[in-house]
C-alpha cells in the first residue's frame, strides 16, 4: 500500500485514539572490493514503515491512561492485513496503559527538509567515483611508504526519503543522503616486505579497520580517511606492545570519542530518569559523584584543581573542563538529522547540559511529560562543545595518543570504561613511538574533575564532538612491563 | 541450553527438524504441526517461480531469497508497558544473478516484472571500466527441503497482557529482592523467521520461531550506581519466561556485590572463565577468525595455520546451524546453502573454516551454510551460527580448586575479535579473586580481558563437563551487519591479560 493509502486508513478508524506514521523510502547502490576487485554490485529499493497506535482510557483509580504500541508496515501489505495489525496494535495499546499524555499539537509544518546534499541521479558512475577517492589514496604522497594498502572495500551510496505524519496534524518530509564506506588497511612492518611471518615473529601484517560516513557525497573526505587509516595501519605494524607508562595521561581519540560523551547522554535521557536508572535532576550536576569533584558551579572550565593517579599534577593543566552538549536536528554534516522525532515533536538545537550543568532531558515528549519538565524531543544527532586542551597544550606534553580501540567500552550506569587498544602513539617531546595491544581502563567517576576536552571538533556520523579526551587516572593493563 | 558431555553433537541427534539436503524429492517433507509458509510467502511463490523460470536462461545463476519475519518486544519498566515490533521484523526479497562470474543482487520490498528486473540486473553486471571483477561458479545441486518445527505457546499471537503481567511479577521480584535496588525491567523478545528460497535447482523453505529474555537491575548506593543484566534465549516460545525466573535472585545479588567491586590490578593472570566468558572466547577467537570471506581478503591468520596446532588438546570447537538447537539454527542460510555442523578445532589442531557460498567458490571448499545476511536489505557474509568449545571431564569446583591466585571472570558483556593480528578483547561484569583454590569474596569490575588467541588457548589446562550455550544480543561483523548467534562452551581455565 502507498503511504497516503494507509494514512487514509489510519483517519477512517474511529477507534484510535490517536497514531503517528512514519515512512522511509532507500534508494542504493553498493560496491564491495577485495583489494582492487569487484566481488558484487548491489541495488537496493525498499520502503519500511512504523506505525504507532495509541489507546486512551482509565485506571481502575478513574485517572486517565494512554497506551502504545509500535508495529511495522511493510510497503507490500494489503488492506486486510493492514486491518489485522492495527487490531492488533490496539490490542497491544489498551494493555499498556501509562499516566495520559498528549501527542503534540498541530502547528506549522515545513513542507520539505533536505538535508545534505540534494537529490543525486544515483548510479553506479558515482559510486565509482567514491571508488577512485579511496583507491587514490593509497598512491603517493598520501601513502608515503607504500607499505600499507587497502585489503577490501565497501561502498554504500543511499538516498532516504522520509515522511511523518500524525493523527494531530503533523506532516513532515525531509530526504537525505548517506555515503558511506568500510575499509580494511594492511601493511607490513618495516623491512619485512616479501618475507613470512609467524604467529609470534613480530612479521605479521598488521591490519585496522575503519567505518565512514558522510551526509554529503564528499569523495575528499573518504580520501582524506582511507589516507588517515593507511598511515595509522603502518604505525600499527611499527608497533611495539604497550608497556607500563606511569602517569603519561592518556587521550583517547577516534570512535571512542562518541562512546564516551554516551555516558553523559545516557544520564541526561528522559526514559533513563524516568525509569530510576539515571538520578539526574535540573540544575543539578551531569556527574553524580560530587565528593570527587567538589562544588561544580557556573565557573565553567578551570574550577578545579586534581591531581594524576600516582599524585603528581596532571601536567599542562590544573583543572578539568565542564562540558557543554546537547543535540541538534540539523547538525551540520550529521546522519541522522531530522526535523521531528517520532511523535512528531518538532525539534530544535537543545542544549542539555552547559558548563557540566544540567539544563534539559533529551527523549520522547510522553516522558517529560511524566517528569513534569520542559518537553525537547528525542534526538540521536549529537554536539559536544570544545574544550580548553589546544594543540599547543598537547604539543608541551608527554601522552598516550589512543587512536584505536578494538571495541571501546562505557558503562552507562557507573561510568566504567576500557578497551583493548589497537593503535596507540606515545608522544614524547619530539618522538611519537606506536604502541600496541593491553588495554587501558577507568572511571568516568575518577576522571570526572580533571577530563580535559581537546579545542578540536571532530565528526562522527550523528556526533560532533571534541576529537580527544584526556584521562589522567586511567590504568594501563602493558603486554610488556 | 545444557548439552551433557558425551551428548553427540550429530545434527538428526540434537535437532527436531526434518532436513533431506542433497536429496532429488519432488515435494518438501513438512515436520512438526501448525505453521506453513506465512500468507506473503505463500502467495509470491508463483511469482518468484517465474521469475526464476524467466531468468535463469539469461543469466545462468538466478535464485530468489524471500524472507517475512515478524515478532515482537515486551517490556515492563517502572510505571510503564511497552510492546513494540521488534527490530528484526522485514519483509522483502533479495534477488541474486550471475552472468559469466560477476554477480549481483537487487533487494527489493516487492517482485518487479522480468523485463524491470533484467534491466537492473544488466546495468548492476555490466563492467564499464574493466576493472578486475570476481569470477564465481555458483551451479547448485538439487534440493528440496523444509522447516516447520512444532510450535509451542506462540506468543506473537498470545494476549500481549499475558506475557506483560508475567514480566511485571519477574521485575518485582527483582525490585524487592534488595532495598539497593533503584530500578529494574524485564524483557523478553520472539521472533518468527520465515524464508523460502528459490533457484532453479532448489526450493527450500523454513519458519521458527526464536526468543530472548532479560531481567536487568540497577542498583544504587550513595554515588555508586551499577547494572546488571541476566538473560535467557533459544527456540521456541513462552516457555522461555520459565528460564527467567531462576535469573532475577543471582542477578540482583550480583549487582549489589559490585557496589563493593574494585579495579582489578592489570597483569596477567590464571582465569577460569564462566560458560558465557568461554563462549565469547570460542566466538571471537576461532569463531570470526575462520570466516572464509575474511580468508578470501587476506584478513584472518588462521589461513596459514589450517592443520596446524593454535591451542591445547584441550580445545575442540564446533559452529553450525546444526550443531546445537540455539537462536543460529536454522534449515538452511540466506543464500540457499544447508546449515551443517563444522569441526573448527579438533583437540587444538585447526581443521576447517565456515563458509558463505562465495569464498567457498573461490577457496574450493564446501559451502558450510554460514552465508547471513542482517535483513534481505543487506550482502551475504560468512558468518557463526552456534559456536561452542565442547565438554572436558573436570568438574567446575575442580577448576577453582587448581588456581594459587587467579580470577573467576563471569557475566559476560561484549567482545571483539581481530582475527589478522589475532588480539582479542573480552568484556566481563564481574571477577571474583581466587586464593589457594578458594574464592575470597573480592569482587572487581569491569574486567577487560585480552590476549594473543594462541597463547590463551594454548594455556587451557582444565576443562569443565558440562556446556551451556546462550544467544542473546547478536553479532557484527566489524561494527555492522548483525546477526542472531549462539555462542557457549564448559568452564575453562587459561591465562590471560586482565585490566
Amino acid at each position: 500500500m502507498k503511504y497516503d493509502q494507509v494514512t487514509e486508513y489510519l483517519r477512517s478508524r474511529k477507534d484510535l485514539s490517536d497514531w503517528t506514521w512514519e515512512s522511509s523510502h532507500e534508494h542504493s547502490r553498493e560496491l564491495f572490493f577485495t583489494r582492487r576487485r569487484k566481488d558484487l554490485s548491489r541495488a537496493k529499493d525498499v520502503e519500511k514503515g512504523r506505525l504507532c497506535i495509541h489507546a486512551d482510557g482509565f485506571f481502575p483509580d478513574g485517572k486517565l491512561s494512554r497506551g502504545s504500541a509500535v508495529v511495522s508496515v511493510p510497503q507490500s501489505i494489503l488492506r486486510s492485513e493492514l486491518e489485522a495489525l492495527v487490531d492488533k496494535a490496539l490490542e497491544r495499546a489498551r494493555v499498556s496503559p501509562t499516566p495520559r499524555w498528549s501527542l503534540p499539537a498541530p502547528f506549522p509544518q515545513p513542507a520539505l527538509v533536505t538535508a545534505g546534499a540534494p537529490a543525486v541521479a544515483l548510479d553506479l558512475a558515482l559510486l565509482a567515483v567514491l571508488r577512485d577517492a579511496a583507491f587514490s589514496a593509497e598512491e603517493k604522497p598520501t601513502n608515503p611508504s607504500g607499505r600499507a594498502h587497502l585489503a577490501a572495500l565497501e561502498l554504500f551510496l543511499t538516498e532516504r526519503e522520509h515522511r511523518l505524519t500524525s493523527s494531530t496534524g503533523a506532516d513532515f518530509h525531509w530526504s537525505d543522503l548517506l555515503a558511506e564506506a568500510e575499509a580494511v588497511a594492511v601493511a607490513s612492518p618495516l623491512g619485512t616486505q616479501g618475507r613470512v611471518g609467524t604467529a609470534s615473529s613480530g612479521l605479521d601484517e598488521a591490519e585496522l579497520v575503519e567505518s565512514w560516513s558522510s551526509s554529503a557525497m564528499d569523495p575528499q573526505a573518504l580520501r582524506v580517511m582511507i589516507a588517515r587509516l593507511l598511515n595509522r595501519v603502518v604505525d600499527r605494524a611499527d608497533a611495539r606492545p604497550l608497556y607500563l607508562l606511569g602517569d603519561t595521561p592518556i587521550l583517547i581519540t577516534g570512535d571512542a570519542v562518541p562512546e564516551f560523551f554516551g555516558y553523559y547522554f545516557n544520564r541526561l535521557s528522559a526514559p533513563q530518569i524516568h525509569m530510576g536508572a539515571s538520578d539526574a535532576r535540573l540544575g543539578d550536576s551531569v556527574y553524580p559523584f560530587a565528593s570527587d569533584i567538589g562544588t561544580v558551579g557556573a565557573g565553567g572550565a578551570g574550577s578545579m584543581s586534581r591531581t594524576s593517579g600516582t599524585g603528581g599534577t596532571l601536567p599542562g593543566s590544573r583543572a578539568g573542563d565542564l562540558p557543554t552538549l546537547g543535540f541538534d536536528p540539523a547538525l551540520p554534516g550529521g546522519t541522522e538529522n531530522r526535523p521531528a522525532d517520532a511523535d512528531g515533536f518538532a525539534l530544535e538545537r537543545t542544549v542539555l547540559a552547559e558548563k557540566g550543568i544540567i539544563r534539559a532531558f533529551e527523549g520522547p515528549s510522553r516522558y517529560a511529560s511524566w517528569l513534569d519538565v520542559p518537553a525537547k524531543g528525542a534526538c540521536t544527532s549529537r554536539w559536544v562543545s570544545p574544550g580548553t586542551l589546544g594543540d599547543a597544550g598537547l604539543k608541551a606534553m608527554d601522552h598516550l595518543e589512543a587512536c584505536v580501540f578494538s571495541d571501546f567500552y562505557v558503562d552507562h550506569a557507573s561510568g566504567d570504561f576500557g578497551g583493548e587498544l589497537r593503535l596507540g602513539i606515545l608522544h614524547r617531546g619530539n618522538t611519537r613511538i606506536p604502541l600496541t595491544g593491553g588495554s587501558i581502563s577507568g572511571s568516568i567517576s575518577q576522571e570526572c574533575g580533571a577530563l580535559r576536552f581537546t579545542e578540536t571538533l571532530d565528526q562522527h556520523g550523528p556526533f560532533l564532538g571534541p576529537s580527544g579526551v584526556l584521562l589522567g587516572k586511567a590504568r594501563i593493563a602493558a603486554v610488556e612491563g | 541450553m545444557k548439552i551433557s558431555a558425551g551428548t553427540s553433537l550429530k545434527r538428526d541427534n540434537t535437532l527436531s527438524w526434518c532436513y533431506n539436503g542433497g536429496m532429488n524429492t519432488s515435494d518438501p517433507i513438512v515436520a512438526g504441526s501448525g505453521d506453513r509458509p506465512t500468507p506473503f510467502l505463500a502467495s509470491s511463490r508463483s511469482g518468484m517461480r517465474d521469475l526464476v523460470r524467466d531468468l535463469t536462461p539469461r543469466y545462468g545463476f538466478f535464485s530468489i531469497l524471500a524472507t517475512d519475519c515478524g515478532g515482537a518486544n515486551f517490556e515492563v519498566l517502572p510505571a510503564e508497558r511497552r510492546v513494540s515490533e521488534s527490530t528484526w521484523t522485514e519483509r522483502g526479497f533479495v534477488i541474486r544473478a550471475s552472468l559469466d562470474g560477476r554477480v549481483a543482487e537487487v533487494s527489493l520490498d516487492v517482485l518487479p516484472s522480468s523485463k524491470e528486473l533484467a534491466v537492473t540486473l544488466d546495468t548492476l553486471l555490466a563492467e564499464k571500466s574493466r576493472i578486475e571483477c570476481l569470477q564465481a561458479d555458483l551451479a547448485e545441486t538439487e534440493d528440496r527441503a523444509s522447516w516447520y518445527p512444532p510450535a509451542t505457546v506462540d506468543p506473537l499471537t498470545l494476549q500481549a497482557s499475558i506475557i506483560l503481567d508475567r514480566l511485571d511479577t519477574l521485575r518485582l521480584r527483582a525490585v524487592a529482592a534488595s532495598p539497593l535496588v533503584v530500578t529494574a525491567r524485564t524483557r523478553a523478545e520472539w521472533v518468527r523467521t520465515s524464508k523460502l528460497y528459490l533457484s532453479d535447482k532448489r526450493e527450500l523453505e523454513q519458519s521458527y520461531l526464536w526468543g530472548q529474555a532479560y531481567v536487568i537491575v540497577t542498583v544504587r548506593r550513595g554515588e555508586k550506581t551499577k547494572q546488571v543484566f541476566d538473560a535467557v534465549s533459544g527456540l521456541g516460545g513462552v516457555e522461555l519466561l520459565d528460564s527467567l525466573a531462576s535469573c532475577s535472585e543471582g542477578t540482583v545479588a550480583d549487582a549489589v556485590a559490585l557496589l563493593d567491586a574494585v579495579s582489578i590490578e592489570p597483569g596477567e593472570y590464571t582465569v577460569v572463565l564462566s560458560p558465557d566468558m568461554a563462549g565469547i572466547l570460542a566466538h571471537e577467537a576461532f569463531g570470526h577468525g575462520v570466516e572464509t570471506d575474511m580468508f578470501v581478503k587476506g584478513r584472518a591468520k588462521a589461513a596459514e595455520y589450517l592443520g596446524k596446532r593454535v591451542g591445547s588438546p584441550l580445545v575442540t570447537m564446533y559452529d553450525g546451524a546444526a550443531s546445537a538447537e540455539q537462536t543460529g539454527s536454522f534449515l538452511f542460510d540466506d543464500e540457499g546453502t544447508g546449515g551443517s555442523s563444522t569441526l573448527v578445532l579438533d583437540k587444538g589442531i585447526l581443521v576447517s573454516g565456515i563458509s558463505d557460498l562465495l569464498s567457498a567458490r573461490e577457496l574450493g571448499v564446501r559451502a558450510t551454510g554460514n552465508g547471513r545476511r542482517w535483513s534481505f536489505t543487506r550482502k551475504a557474509y560468512a558468518r557463526m551460527t552456534n559456536t561452542f568449545f565442547t565438554a572436558g571431564t573436570s568438574e567446575e569446583s575442580d577448576l577453582i580448586a587448581g588456581v594459587k591466585y587467579g580470577w573467576l571472570i563471569e557475566r559476560s558483556n561484549s567482545g571483539m575479535e581481530d582475527p589478522k593480528n589475532w588480539g582479542i578483547q573480552l568484556v566481563a561484569l564481574v571477577g571474583r579473586e581466587i586464593r589457594d583454590g578458594k574464592l575470597t569474596g573480592k569482587i572487581a569490575s569491569p574486567v577487560i580481558c585480552t590476549g594473543f588467541v594462541p597463547d590463551v588457548l594454548g594455556a587451557v589446562d582444565a576443562v569443565s563437563d558440562t556446556v551451556e550455550l546462550k544467544g542473546n544480543g547478536m553479532c557484527g561483523k566489524g561494527y555492522k551487519e548483525f546477526v542472531k548467534v549462539s555462542s557457549g562452551a564448559p568452564w575453562m581455565r587459561t591465562k590471560m591479560r586482565l585490566g
